[in-house]
């Protein structure tokens, strides 16, 4: 009886392991396809003028739309939008630069 | 005799892009942040399930959280690795796993 709760167990623990895998790949995926997304608007944004304060506005404001759908938001990725609108617009800003 | 002509320098026109185009790159993150945030609630829901699965077998908190990392780090985290710019990104996501584990493992269960 103990050996066969032990299979189940086991069993059970290898299911979640494989789902929980599958899930982490597929946020993972999700979040690089995020940011890529991100670099490519912020790009054509700051091509037009537009400020970077505008953009993350922007930026911010998709989010918490598509985190109402979600049950729980998260400021993490919040911080993270704008992290990344600060890295390509700093890019951008020395590739400017550079072409002067 | 050569007439030497001084040509301006080639300036390279990059065409700015149009409004509507813009448009078009802002629905595409809108479309990327809903499967983002779909995809995180996902996780969210498979880690508790994780946690909670191993705290009623008796395990502690501290093997549950090495138990997990074990399961995410060894086979999903490489792919992080070959994007460098998200390492950021991904100390951020790895201190939420580790949250969400310790959060269901404490949490009340309720009747």
């Amino acid at each position: 009886m103990k050996d066969k709760s032990k299979a189940a167990s086991g069993i059970l623990r290898s299911e979640l392991q494989e789902v929980l895998t599958h899930r982490t790949e597929t946020a993972i995926a999700a979040r690089i396809d995020l940011r890529d997304a991100v670099c490519r608007y912020v790009d054509a944004e700051q091509s037009r003028g537009t400020s970077l304060a505008i953009i993350i506005g922007t930026v911010k404001s998709i989010l918490a739309e598509a985190e109402e759908e979600s049950v729980h938001a998260t400021d993490e990725l919040a911080q993270q939008l704008v992290d990344w609108c600060r890295q390509f617009h700093g890019k951008h800003l020395a590739m400017l630069e550079e072409t002067r | 005799m050569e007439e030497e002509t001084q040509r301006a320098p080639l300036s390279l026109h990059i065409p700015t892009p149009s409004a509507e185009h813009c448009e078009r790159l802002r629905v595409a993150v809108e479309q990327a942040a809903s499967r983002s945030a779909e995809s995180m609630e996902a996780l969210r829901v498979a880690i508790r399930e994780f946690t909670v699965v191993l705290r009623d077998e008796g395990t502690t908190p501290e093997l549950v959280l090495i138990a997990l990392k074990t399961v995410i780090y060894n086979r999903s985290f490489p792919t992080i690795a070959v994007h460098p710019t998200e390492w950021a990104g991904g100390s951020r996501l790895h201190e939420k796993i580790s949250t969400w584990c310790i959060e269901e493992f404490f949490r009340e269960k309720t009747a």
